[in-house]
């Protein structure tokens, strides 16, 4: 808020006439308008206002139609689905180690967290970055069309990226934030798995390689591996954890 | 209970997008694009974030990307002033002057109808409408402030006086 006592007070004035103070707040507004009659009156005259216009606006003639009742129904448990995958995220990331057979100690020096903990972070900062994608994606037609070639990116970043098997093809690339450093994500087609999107983030400490680990999530997949310093994770949104286990797998033998 | 409950803003957001688009058919079209694209962003929703300014967040920046998009529609070009874009009529013996002050208040320029309608009929404080149409706190306010003044000139007039014929304005592209 702003430090003057007037903007303030007009602030204040604001809010109660919407009815947003607090008991004591409310009284203060009240004890300083009683000190101001003119203001007062204006202000009981806006209050009329703002009740005439609830009133006069008070509700929507129709019930919501039916295909509006679906669509929210559907966000509620997009977004409940949403939800729960984060609170789910490091259970998820842990059973990923215990598949992978190591032990929480020894293979993650790099960090005092535990190694699950370190892949749920980055599972979760991919989708993040997923997000991003997509939005950037979506407003192509305001802020142009993204670049398809990573290699610049990736150099500036110091990510040693895998070359892409015959038919895979880079359909956006782009430069994203992550807790940690700059990223690259990049949105590919596939022959197999469809549209993915691979996320690459360089370590900030040495670690050991790691080979290709994969988890279901909902109705799609999430991928991790190691290489060169640098974390590569997979997203797919719908298909299985086998199929983009095997896709990473792949990916991590395709490097120079 | 569930944990995301968009049923109950489902009357807000159809409140708010007939104040955007003054039109029935088009306001519930803009409410269900805007379920569409929440779905499409939901992961962009916080934990802990207001779910009803989220959602109006969107219904508002769908809104302003259609206006861009169709801004020399010839369908926009209705004459609206006379129309309710299907809110209930008003009841008791205001009746009259309650109709009138709504159309005075659809008349408004669409950034002060928009700005007095958060605060005003939807209650949200100054923040929460500035985080919904993506301005400065104090824009809301002098905008607010604009459309109270407006509308207050209007109130003080005549009882049975019609809406104001500077009010009275065709749909355009000067609207804004």
């Amino acid at each position: 808020m702003t430090g003057d006592p007037q903007d303030q007070i007009e602030t204040d004035i604001a809010a109660f006439i919407n009815d947003q103070l607090d008991g004591e707040q409310r009284y203060a507004v009240a004890e300083h308008l009683s000190r101001h009659p003119g203001r007062a009156a204006e202000v009981m005259a806006e209050m009329r206002l703002t009740e005439g216009l609830r009133l006069a606006m008070a509700a929507v003639e129709s019930p919501p139609p039916p295909q509006m009742r679906l669509a929210a129904s559907r966000l509620e448990t997009g977004l409940a689905q949403r939800q729960s995958l984060r609170r789910w995220l490091p259970f998820a990331a842990a059973a990923a180690m215990f598949v992978m057979g190591w032990t929480a100690q020894g293979l993650y020096p790099r960090t005092p967290e535990t190694p699950s903990g370190d892949i749920a972070r980055l599972f979760e900062t991919a989708l993040d970055v997923q997000d991003a994608v997509s939005l950037r994606i979506a407003l192509s037609n305001d802020l142009g069309p993204m670049p398809k070639d990573p290699t610049r990116i990736a150099a500036r970043l110091g990510i040693d990226l895998p070359r892409l098997p015959q038919g895979w093809s880079i359909r956006a690339a782009q430069i994203v934030a992550t807790p940690e450093r700059p990223g690259v994500a990049l949105v590919i087609e596939t022959p197999d798995l469809g549209e993915i999107l691979l996320f690459s983030v360089l370590r900030s400490v040495d670690g050991p390689d790691m080979p290709a680990t994969a988890t279901a999530r909902g109705d799609g997949a999430l991928a991790f591996f190691e290489r060169n310093r640098t974390a590569f994770v997979l997203v797919d949104n719908s298909g299985t954890a086998t199929d983009l286990r095997r896709g990473a797998e792949v990916l991590r033998h395709r490097f120079n | 209970m569930k944990s995301f409950d968009v049923t109950p803003h489902l009357e807000p957001m159809r409140r708010y997008a007939r104040v955007l688009t003054r039109a029935e058919t088009e306001a519930d079209d803009l409410v269900q694009g805007a379920l569409l694209k929440a779905y499409e962003r939901r992961g962009s929703f916080r934990a802990g974030a207001d779910l009803r300014v989220w959602l109006m967040a969107i219904l508002h920046n769908l809104f302003v990307d259609q206006r861009r998009a169709h801004r020399a529609s010839v369908a926009r070009e209705q004459a609206w002033a006379d129309s309710n874009p299907g809110f209930s009529p008003p009841e008791g013996e205001h009746v009259v002057r309650l109709e009138q002050l709504r159309q005075a208040f659809l008349a408004l320029p669409a950034e002060q109808r928009e700005a007095l309608h958060l605060m005003g009929v939807e209650g949200l404080s100054v923040t929460e409408a500035a985080t919904i149409l993506d301005i400065p706190a104090g824009t809301v306010m002098s905008r607010v402030g604009r459309a109270r003044a407006a509308l207050r000139r209007f109130e003080d007039g005549p009882a049975a006086r019609a809406v104001p014929p500077s009010l009275k304005l065709v749909r355009g592209q000067d609207d804004r």
